[in-house]
């Protein structure tokens, strides 16, 4: 009656019944996700060598096919190429910003000082407003006769209402900032995370060996820190990739393209244009790109542990 | 440890004050602007604190009609028909989100016990889930259009209840998860001696013990839904309306000025999701990390 | 003989209410052993902290050569710290590990290069010089955090508990390398540990501590042989010491302990106060023979335990039993035989101070 080969750990599903039970468990899940995202996924396979536009009038599954040559215009889209590249510098900028940011405030709270529980809490304020809300503050800081440019005035001495949100270069500037100032508080709090659980006695034997607090800090907390820190930066910059709301609520993309992100060129192609057929293309170009991304990055990751 | 050079110790106290005062100004902005009676939206030098607070802009936030009434008042020259009233995102926002919430814990339970305990599918099965999260939602969003038009789904309730749902579970089964991980198997394998199924054993013996992290779950897939705004602005066209897009509403028509109501719109959309997130502050980091670095 | 390395003066250290160090006053001779024994617990690694400078103590001064180190941060003390878990830079290689103290204290890079294959030839870790140092073992680990600290020439060198993630034998086998190494180089050690054989062992001598008092400093043969309390007599010896009860009358000046088996024993002119007391005898030096003798008393053996090289054999004394040692298989259970006393190694334990007050009978006894 002895089951000896039974792992105590990992007891076997019952076989009774049409489905087994782990299986059974999954299902709901997993059906939802299949009909959610499968299947859209698939139709733009399809969509994407049609020139489909709702404003057609026929079916998408009747579109007329142009093959491959949704994806030849887009090679030669100067907008979609620039909303990529500019996408990709956001998310670089960001990245860098929120790291160094977050490890600097991170190691202003490592030890214990009167009301530090509650500074935390508020230094991670910002992440627990709604993307859209956040954005809409910065819509107003940034305005001509915002806020920053009161600040800006009083530090140069005279009247500054610079138009932000509508200079095809400097627009850039309220969106990354929002975003910085947004999710530095979740970068922060994962590194805080990160060093204090850094193994204590590594650095107490550093400082006997005689290391200077920024030796140690260069040479051995950074190092521990990889991990989490390519955990932390490996998501946010997922996130910040898909980046659509600040845009969307400062600029729409305006003027003329100029802080179209991807997410903002496709939603503008697709629901302003109404070009759904050429936007399906653009997307299973970026599905490509991000599950290519993804997968390079991820081993390195798993390899870590 | 030992004392430190007191120059030191303040510089790092001065710059914690410089990262909160940044930290809050928008926030601080947001509030003091949505107090401001009308006159003081847009004046420059702009007023940074109101003397005369008002509540007059949530007053229109909730009763648009009002509006009319209350820029006769003041110089009557402002479109105040942006939008209808703020009520009915609330409500719309508050039955879609909870019942989003419901099916995406419920089912990221039930999968995430699967995984923890049956090791489903093997190592890679919940990467797949993952996946999910990591493709931009607009690249999908083209299709879903057209999808939720033949199936009648657009603009309402169920579509983006569907939408949600899918998008946040593989928030709700890796956060879940890694609380199921924590509660060992052999608590179960005892009920299971006395007789229990083993559903039975999950429903009485793991689920109460891991009911503080699937709440906190719920919670944080909750904020999700509640600030969620792509889906909601494409996969409706006006009877379905929820917070973010009243925001947004709010916003675009700002062409007319409309700062004050804007900022108040902005300030109480925003409040349910930061009394949820301070009260699962400790799990936050985990469910943004599905979970990887745990506090 | 020779001039004290380092010298506790009356340290203390509380953590709030907590007094975990009370006042503790030793002196580490130049290239001496010393061993800081105690149960967990005992406040000797807090004093280890204060000795590195890692904690600040609440009170008293520490010295090394004669010159207070207490504001000395710890940076500076050149004094090395081979920690419990070892504390090996994990990121970085063996190398690395050995070079770091030499680098953040500015040597020159031939010279640096010259120390560290130096050191890393001693202790045999020129193989693996080039290995990340989160992929040792245990022993491996533990010669990297010795090397890296013994590279840098300290003053003092302090180990805490370095053997307690070490197998048996791989204790053994370190137990006297390090030793080696310490004569080699003539450092001064000061050495953490609960384990009273790594003490007896390597030191050259122990001081034992509890609750954060410290109990008694001593070679290891007179802490064996004539420890001043009952904690030190308990805590040294293996099997542990057997502690029978007895009533002391006086006879004048000389103290007499009445035993259940023995009968009656002169202490001589010693200061104690009639009533119940305890002997302390250890089993190495109590001996069982088939034929009556001096100090000897008729007893039954109830169990024998073996020990492999040796065997214990608990024998009935009054109510109780003690243990004796002896060689295997030289006696069984129901065996009557007589237990001898040896007159020389009878501690006389004052109940409640708990003081030895006689290590031995008196003279005339014996």
């Amino acid at each position: 009656m002895s089951e000896p080969t039974e792992a105590p750990d990992r007891p076997k599903a019952s076989r009774r019944g049409l489905i087994p039970f782990n299986i059974a468990l999954v299902l709901p899940a997993q059906l939802t996700v299949l009909s959610i995202v499968l299947v859209p996924t698939l139709m733009i396979l399809w969509l994407s060598i049609t020139d489909w536009q709702p404003t057609q009038a026929i079916p998408w599954w009747d579109a007329h096919p142009v093959w491959y040559w949704n994806f030849y215009d887009l090679w030669y889209d100067e907008r979609f190429v620039n909303a990529v590249l500019r996408t990709l510098l956001l998310v670089a900028i960001c990245m860098v910003a929120e790291l160094i940011l977050a490890l600097g405030l991170a190691l202003l709270f490592l030890d214990e000082w009167p009301w530090r529980k509650l500074a935390v809490s508020a230094i991670i304020l910002p992440m627990m407003i709604i993307p859209v809300d956040a954005a809409n503050a910065f819509f107003m800081l940034f305005n001509d006769r915002g806020p920053i440019n009161h600040l800006v005035s009083l530090v140069i001495g005279e009247p500054y209402t610079f138009s932000w949100l509508s200079h095809p270069t400097w627009a850039m500037a309220p969106i990354i900032l929002c975003e910085i100032w947004q999710w530095t508080p979740l970068m922060f709090l994962m590194v805080l995370t990160g060093l204090l659980g850094l193994p204590e006695n590594q650095i107490r034997a550093a400082v006997l060996l005689g290391a200077s607090p920024v030796r140690i800090f260069f040479r051995i907390m950074l190092p521990l820190l990889l991990p989490v820190m390519s955990v932390a930066v490996l998501i946010r910059s997922i996130e910040t990739f898909k980046i659509f709301d600040p845009v969307y609520i400062l600029t729409r993309g305006q003027p003329g393209g100029a802080t179209e992100s991807i997410s903002m060129y496709m939603y503008n192609g697709a629901f302003v244009y109404f070009r759904m057929g050429y936007i399906a293309a653009a997307a299973v170009i970026v599905l490509i790109v991000v599950i290519s991304v993804c997968l390079a990055l991820s081993r390195p990751l798993k390899r870590h542990g | 440890m030992r004392k430190r050079n007191p120059w030191l110790t303040l510089t790092m106290r001065a710059a914690v004050i410089v990262a909160l005062l940044i930290s809050l100004l928008p926030i601080f902005w947001l509030f003091s602007t949505s107090l401001k009676p009308h006159d003081e939206w847009a004046e420059w030098p702009p007023v940074w604190i109101t003397d005369s607070p008002t509540l007059q802009n949530y007053r229109i936030v909730f009763f648009p009609e009002d509006a009319r009434e209350v820029a006769a008042e003041q110089q009557g020259s402002l479109d105040y028909k942006v939008s209808g009233s703020a009520w009915k995102a609330f409500q719309d926002s508050a039955i879609i989100s909870t019942l989003a919430t419901l099916l995406s814990v419920a089912f990221g339970t039930l999968a995430a016990y699967s995984i923890v305990r049956f090791r489903t599918g093997g190592e890679n099965f919940p990467f797949q889930f993952l996946t999910v999260r990591m493709m931009p939602p607009i690249a999908v969003v083209v299709p879903m259009v057209a999808l939720f038009s033949i199936l009648r789904l657009t603009d309402t309730y169920l579509g983006l209840i569907l939408a949600y749902t899918a998008f946040t579970l593989p928030f709700s089964i890796w956060m879940i998860r890694s609380f199921l991980e924590e509660v060992p198997a052999e608590l179960e394998g005892a009920a299971m001696i006395h007789g229990y199924s083993q559903f039975r054993a999950f429903l009485t013996v793991t689920l109460p013990l891991a009911k503080g992290g699937i709440l906190a779950t719920a919670l944080f897939i909750f904020i999700l839904n509640w600030s969620e705004f792509l889906f909601a602005l494409v996969l409706t066209s006006g009877d379905v309306i929820t917070v973010t897009l009243q925001v947004a509403n709010y916003v675009s028509a700002s062409s007319g000025k409309l700062y004050g109501v804007q900022a108040a719109m902005g300030t109480i959309s925003t409040l349910p999701v930061i009394f949820f997130g301070y009260l699962i502050q400790k799990h936050l980091v985990r469910g943004l990390t599905f979970g990887a670095v745990k506090r | 003989m020779s001039e004290s390395k380092l010298e506790l003066l009356d340290v203390k250290k509380a953590f709030g209410e907590v007094e975990a160090v009370k006042g503790v006053t030793m002196t580490l001779r130049k290239g001496e052993f010393l061993s800081l024994l105690g149960p967990s617990g005992c406040g000797k690694s807090t004093t280890l902290s204060m000795i590195a400078g890692l904690e600040a103590p609440s009170a008293g001064d520490i010295r090394v050569d004669g010159q207070s180190v207490v504001t000395v941060p710890p940076q500076r003390r050149r004094i090395g710290l081979v920690f419990q878990d070892y504390a090996v830079f994990s990121r970085l290689s063996v190398r690395s590990n050995l070079a770091f103290g030499l680098e953040a204290q500015g040597f020159p890079r031939a010279e640096r290069r010259r120390r560290v294959a130096d050191i890393a030839e001693r202790l045999e870790l020129d193989k693996i010089l080039d290995r990340r140092a989160s992929r040792l073992n245990m022993s491996e680990m533990q010669r990297v955090a010795l090397a890296r600290v013994l590279v840098t020439e300290p003053q003092l060198l302090l180990l805490d508990e370095p053997m307690s993630n070490l197998d048996a034998a791989l204790r053994f086998a370190l137990r006297g390398e390090l030793k080696r190494i310490q004569r080699a180089l003539g450092q001064s050690v000061l050495y953490v540990t609960h384990d009273q054989l790594e003490a007896i062992s390597m030191s050259d001598r122990i001081a034992v501590m509890r609750l954060g008092e410290l109990q008694q400093i001593a070679s290891p043969q007179e802490i064996f042989s004539k420890p001043v309390n009952r904690f030190v007599a308990e805590f040294i010896g293996d099997p542990p010491i057997n502690l029978i009860d007895c009533r002391v009358t006086r006879d004048g000046a000389r103290a007499i302990a009445e035993t259940a088996l023995h009968g009656t024993l002169d202490f001589g002119p010693i200061e104690i106060e009639e009533g119940q007391h305890l002997l302390g005898v250890r089993p190495h030096s109590l001996r069982l023979t088939h034929k009556p003798g001096p100090n000897g008393a008729e007893t039954e053996v109830k169990v024998v335990e073996n020990l492999g090289a040796e065997h214990v054999a608990h024998v009935a004394y009054g109510n109780a039993l003690v243990a004796v040692t002896l060689p295997p298989r030289q006696v069984s259970v129901g065996e009557r035989l007589h237990l001898h006393l040896d007159p020389s190694e009878i501690h006389l334990i004052e109940q409640g101070s708990e003081r030895v007050v006689a290590h031995s009978l008196a003279k005339a006894e014996r």
